[in-house]
C-alpha cells in the first residue's frame, strides 16, 4: 500500500497544455500514474499526452470522476484554478506552484477545509509511491535514480531535501512506501500530522521519516501527536535551520510574528521536542540510514 | 516582504479614510524647521528608515520649536539608524493621547488565517505588552472568506475597557484598517499606538505595512513605494546583493535569492531552500565563516550562475565556493556547472590555491565531471556524499592554510 497516491488514483490535470505540464505529466505516466484528463481554458476539445482536455473542471467532471487534481498553474494564478477545483468538489487539490501570495493561500486553505477538501502545497514538488505512481516533479523522469520500494515514509519540507533522504536510504538498501513533499511556504495545506495519520493506518508502512526547518510550530506539532498516543510507529526527524537564530530577530516574521508563533520554531526545540516524545532525531542527513535501521530492529 | 517606509504607509491609511496627523516628509534641516512651522511650531520627528524600535534608538523626537526641529533634524540626518543611513525624516503634527491602543494584522501558520492581536495597552512594543499585560492582549484568528465587519469589531472593542464613543471610533477603524491589509494584500499592517484622543476621536500617527512580494503583480500603484526599500529586512541591500538583483532582472526564467554576510569567506552557492538551509548551518558547525547564499529556481540558469559566481568571486573577501543543489531531476548536471566553470576560466582562478567544491548529481553527471576537470583541483562530490559533508569539505580547505 501506500497513502494518497497509487495507480488507481485517477488524476486530473489543470494548466495541461503548459511546456512544463506537458513534459512532467509524460514522465508520470511512463511510471504508471493514472492520468485521466486534462484542463485548459480555451483548449477544450484538443489532446495532450493522449489525454482529453476540457474548457474548465466542471467539464471534466462531466465525463471522469477525480481523485486528485494536481496544478500546474504559476503562482500568480493559483487562487482562480484552485477555487474552481474546490468548487467542483475535487477531493484532493494539489497545488505544484512556489510564490502563491499569502492572501491567495489563506482563502484556498479556509475554503477547502470547510468542505472537508485536503490541500497539499502551494510549493509542493509532488507525491510518489513508489513502484506505482507518481505527480508533480518528484522523481524526474527516471525515479530509480533515488526511490526504491520499501517500508519507510517520508513527509518534507523540502522537495530537495525529501530526496536526499530518499536517495541515501536507497544507497543503503532501505526502500521507501511514499513521499509527500508538503511544501516550504508560511502557509501549506496539509502538515505533517494529517498525513502521519494516513502512514499510521498505511500496513506497508513500518516507519516514517520527516524533514523539518526553523519556523512554525508543524514539528512541535508532530511532537504533540506522538506523546498522546496518535502515531505509534518509528519517527525519524532531521531538522535543519540552525543558522537562522543567527541572523537578526525579525529577518523573517517580524516582530508580531514573533507573538503569533510565540514559543515555537527554533529548531533546536523542535529537536528536543521530538526527542522527548520518543522520535529518533538526527544531527545529520548520513546518520538516518542508522536510524531508520534500528527503528526497523525494534 | 516588502516594508513600505512610514509616509507610503500613512498614505494608504489615509485614502482608506482613517484619520492620521498631517505630516511632511523632508531631507534636510532647513524644510525640517519650515515643516514644524507649518505645523504650528511643535512637531513630531522621526527617523524615515524600515526598522522597529526608532524610539529606543533616539530618532523620534517632540520637539517644541522649528529651531529645535533643525537641531535634531541636523543631529540624525547623515547618521547611522538600526544599521539604516538616514536621509529622510517624517516631521508629523503632534497628537493628544488619551489612550494608547496596539493593533496588528498577520497571518498565521497554525490556523492558515489572518489573525487581529489588540491591546488597549499599546504605545510599548508588542513583547512588554506580551509579559507585562497579557491579560490585555486579544488575539482573535480571522476570515479572508467571511472578512471582518463592525459587529465582529466591536465584539473586541466592547472587551477592552474603552469608553463607548471611543469603542464605536476604534471598531470603525479596526475594520478600515482590515480593509487595508486585504485590499493591499499585506503580509502585516501594525498601528502602535492607535491613539485615542481626549474628545474619543482616533488616530494613527504611525503605521507599518508589510507588501507580499508574490502579490506585487496585482498592486502596479505600489510598485514606486515597494522600490525605495532597498533593505533585506534588517539592513540595507549591500553593493553585491544590488549587483545581483540586477543580474536576476537579466532573465526572468528564473529567479535568484540572494544573502551577502560581507564578514566571511565562503561562497555558498546551493540551490534548494532546504538543501541550502543544510549547508549553511553545516558551514556555521564546522567553524567555518559564509560570506553569501544563493538559491536559483530551475530555468534558464546557465548565464545567470555565470554572471552570479563572477559577481560574488570578484569579492577579495570570498576564499573558497561550495556549488551544489540536492538530487537533480530534470535538467542536466552539466548545465549547472557549465556557468561556473565559465567564470572561473574568465578570472584566472585556480582551483588548486583556491579551494572549489561541487557537490552534484542526476542526469549527466558524467558530463558535468568532465566539464569541471577542464581546471585541475576542484573536489567533485556526487550524491555518495551528503552535502553536509560537503559544507565540511569546503571548510577545511578553505582554512588549511591558516584558522579561520
Amino acid at each position: 500500500m501506500s497513502i494518497l497516491l497509487d495507480e488507481t488514483t485517477r488524476i486530473l490535470i489543470q494548466g495541461a497544455t503548459g511546456r512544463q505540464a506537458r513534459l512532467h505529466v509524460s514522465y508520470m505516466q511512463k511510471y504508471g500514474t493514472n492520468v485521466v484528463a486534462g484542463v485548459s481554458p480555451g483548449h477544450g476539445g484538443e489532446t495532450v499526452n493522449d489525454l482529453p482536455v476540457y474548457d474548465s473542471v466542471a467539464d471534466a467532471l462531466e465525463n471522469h470522476e477525480i481523485d486528485i487534481t494536481v496544478l500546474f498553474i504559476p503562482g500568480i494564478a493559483v487562487k482562480t484554478a484552485a477555487m474552481e477545483a474546490i468548487d467542483a468538489g475535487i477531493p484532493h487539490v494539489h497545488i505544484l506552484a512556489e510564490g502563491v501570495p499569502h492572501h491567495d493561500a489563506s482563502l484556498i486553505i479556509e475554503t477547502a477545509t470547510a468542505k472537508g477538501i485536503r490541500v497539499v502545497g502551494p510549493n509542493s514538488q509532488g507525491i510518489i509511491s513508489v513502484g506505482k505512481a507518481k505527480i508533480g516533479g518528484t522523481g524526474g523522469p527516471v525515479p530509480s535514480r533515488i526511490y526504491s520500494e520499501g517500508p519507510v515514509g517520508i513527509i518534507a519540507r523540502s522537495g530537495g531535501m525529501g530526496g536526499e533522504i530518499a536517495n541515501i536510504l536507497t544507497r543503503d538498501s532501505i526502500g521507501q512506501s511514499t513521499f509527500v513533499p508538503i511544501g516550504g511556504d508560511f502557509l501549506v495545506g496539509t502538515s505533517f500530522v494529517p498525513l502521519l495519520e494516513l502512514f499510521e493506518q498505511d500496513p506497508d508502512t513500518e516507519a516514517v521519516a520527516i524533514f523539518g526547518e526553523a519556523g512554525t510550530g508543524q514539528e512541535e506539532a508532530v511532537a504533540r501527536m506522538i506523546q498522546a498516543g496518535n502515531f505509534t510507529k518509528p519517527l525519524i526527524a532531521l531538522i535543519v535551520g540552525d543558522s537562522v537564530e543567527r541572523l537578526p530577530k525579525g529577518l523573517s516574521f517580524g516582530h508580531t510574528g514573533s507573538i503569533i508563533e510565540h514559543d515555537v520554531g527554533s529548531p533546536a526545540q523542535k529537536r528536543r521536542l521530538l526527542s522527548d516524545a520518543g522520535a529518533y532525531v538526527a544531527d545529520t542527513l548520513a546518520d538516518i540510514p542508522a536510524l531508520v535501521r534500528a527503528a526497523l530492529r525494534q | 516582504m516588502t516594508r513600505l517606509l512610514e509616509d507610503d504607509a500613512l498614505h494608504l491609511l489615509r485614502e482608506a479614510g482613517i484619520p492620521v496627523p498631517a505630516f511632511e516628509t523632508v531631507t534636510t534641516a532647513d524644510a525640517a524647521a519650515n515643516a514644524a512651522q507649518t505645523l504650528g511650531g511643535r512637531a513630531v520627528l522621526k527617523a524615515l528608515i524600515p526598522a522597529g524600535g526608532r524610539g529606543k534608538a533616539g530618532a523620534v523626537r517632540l520637539v517644541e520649536s522649528p529651531d529645535e526641529a533643525r537641531t535634531f533634524a541636523a543631529s540624525l540626518l547623515g547618521q547611522d539608524i538600526l544599521h539604516y543611513p538616514v536621509a529622510e525624516l517624517l516631521v508629523s503634527a503632534p497628537v493628544d493621547i488619551a489612550r494608547e491602543i496596539f493593533v496588528s494584522f498577520a497571518f498565521d501558520s497554525e490556523t492558515k488565517k489572518p489573525v487581529l492581536l489588540f491591546s488597549a495597552e499599546g504605545g510599548v512594543d508588542i513583547e512588554t505588552i506580551f509579559n507585562k499585560h497579557p491579560a490585555s492582549l486579544i488575539r482573535r484568528p480571522l476570515s479572508l472568506v467571511t472578512g471582518f465587519s463592525i459587529t465582529d469589531a466591536h465584539a473586541v472593542t466592547e472587551v477592552a475597557g474603552l469608553s463607548k464613543k471611543a469603542a464605536e471610533n476604534v471598531a470603525e477603524a479596526l475594520v478600515a484598517l482590515w480593509q487595508v491589509f486585504t485590499e493591499r494584500e499585506a503580509e502585516l499592517l501594525e498601528v502602535n499606538p492607535l491613539v485615542v484622543t481626549p474628545d474619543c476621536t482616533v488616530t494613527a500617527p504611525t503605521a507599518v505595512l508589510n507588501l507580499d512580494e508574490q502579490a506585487m503583480a496585482r498592486h502596479a500603484d505600489l510598485t514606486i513605494a515597494a522600490d525605495r526599500i532597498r533593505t533585506n529586512g534588517w539592513r540595507p541591500l549591500t553593493e553585491l546583493e544590488l549587483e545581483m538583483r540586477e543580474i536576476d532582472a537579466t532573465d526572468i526564467g528564473s529567479s535568484i535569492r540572494f544573502n551577502e554576510f560581507p564578514e566571511g569567506d565562503i561562497a555558498l552557492m546551493v540551490s534548494g531552500g532546504g538543501t541550502g538551509m543544510s549547508a549553511l548551518d553545516a558551514v556555521y558547525q564546522a567553524g567555518g565563516r559564509p560570506a553569501c547564499t544563493m538559491d536559483i529556481t530551475p530555468g534558464q540558469i546557465e548565464e545567470k550562475t555565470y554572471l552570479a559566481t563572477k559577481a560574488i568571486l570578484s569579492r577579495p573577501n570570498v576564499k573558497g565556493l561550495l556549488a551544489g543543489s540536492p538530487f537533480i531531476n530534470f535538467i542536466p548536471v552539466d548545465i549547472k556547472v557549465r556557468g561556473t566553470m565559465r567564470a572561473l576560466e574568465e578570472l584566472n582562478i585556480d582551483p588548486t590555491k583556491f579551494p572549489i567544491v561541487f557537490r552534484f548529481d542526476g542526469p549527466n553527471i558524467d558530463g558535468a565531471k568532465e566539464c569541471a576537470t577542464v581546471l585541475p583541483g576542484i573536489c567533485f562530490l556526487d550524491a555518495a556524499t551528503p552535502m553536509e559533508e560537503a559544507a565540511i569539505e569546503i571548510v577545511k580547505r578553505t582554512y588549511r592554510s591558516g584558522a579561520p
